[in-house]
């Protein structure tokens, strides 16, 4: 039989929607347009996609 | 405001063929604007920007936002689960408090990046603890902040101090401090008077 989990570990319900990093990096696709929302936040906006740091 | 809270109570979607997030977050910003700060100043400066509730979205979103080194003077970028707001008062936050790591200059876009990326996906792993991040760019020093709900809870914020380690890749010896949100609404103070722990 598996050991025991440690204390606490069956604490907290597990997500049904994880992604870890990797998963994060390859559902990026750089999208043309800036959001509807964001575009009216003009001082924060970049109008060209830029790429993820972590594959820079 | 009227069209802040518009837009924060705004409906979003998880769209076709897009993978749902867990948790619907929003992107929030504020910057300070001179003179005397009240609470009131900082409630009116807080502007909701835009909220996501798929991957795509969320990077869409990400991507055409300026990077947190490129901000300009006293600014904060906020992203929380939706229907919380970035205040201590929150009825979400008020028992809670949040871990704080204090950046040199020049790291804050690629730090906030690796956290925001690991909030969103879950990496955690402590049920409905996480209520948000911050990523504060002062003059001296960028300050990177993880909320949760329950400040008295030590097995959570150190479950959440030992991810945020991983996930950031700190360095040995990097300080960690925790504050609780009742006591920065005692001293009216985000980032002074905190428990500090070593790595």
């Amino acid at each position: 039989s598996p050991p025991p989990s440690p204390a606490g570990f069956t604490k907290y319900k597990l997500a049904d929607y994880r992604y870890g990093r990797e998963e994060m990096l390859a559902l990026y696709v750089p999208k043309k347009e800036v959001p509807e929302e964001l575009a009216k936040h003009p001082s924060i906006v970049v109008e060209q996609s830029q790429p993820l740091l972590a594959v820079i | 405001d009227k069209q802040n809270e518009d837009s924060s109570k705004k409906v979003v979607k998880v769209g076709p063929g897009e993978h749902p997030l867990q948790f619907n977050y929003a992107f929030w910003f504020s910057r300070r604007t001179p003179g005397k700060q009240s609470w009131s100043s900082y409630d009116q400066n807080l502007k909701h920007v835009i909220t996501c509730a798929s991957v795509e979205q969320f990077h869409h979103a990400y991507s055409h936002m300026v990077r947190p080194c490129d901000l300009s003077g006293h600014s904060d970028y906020h992203i929380f689960k939706e229907g919380i707001r970035p205040m201590w008062e929150d009825e979400a936050n008020k028992h809670g408090g949040k871990w704080i790591i204090r950046l040199k200059k020049g790291i804050a876009s690629r730090s906030w990046e690796n956290l925001i990326m690991a909030m969103v996906g879950e990496q955690f792993m402590v049920g409905e603890e996480i209520c948000g991040a911050v990523i504060s760019i002062r003059y001296q020093e960028d300050i990177l902040s993880l909320w949760n709900r329950t400040a008295s809870d030590i097995h959570t914020t150190s479950r959440i101090r030992d991810t945020l380690k991983r996930v950031l890749n700190l360095p040995p010896n990097t300080i960690m401090e925790y504050k609780t949100h009742t006591d920065s609404l005692k001293d009216n103070s985000s980032f002074r008077n905190t428990d500090i722990f070593m790595r």
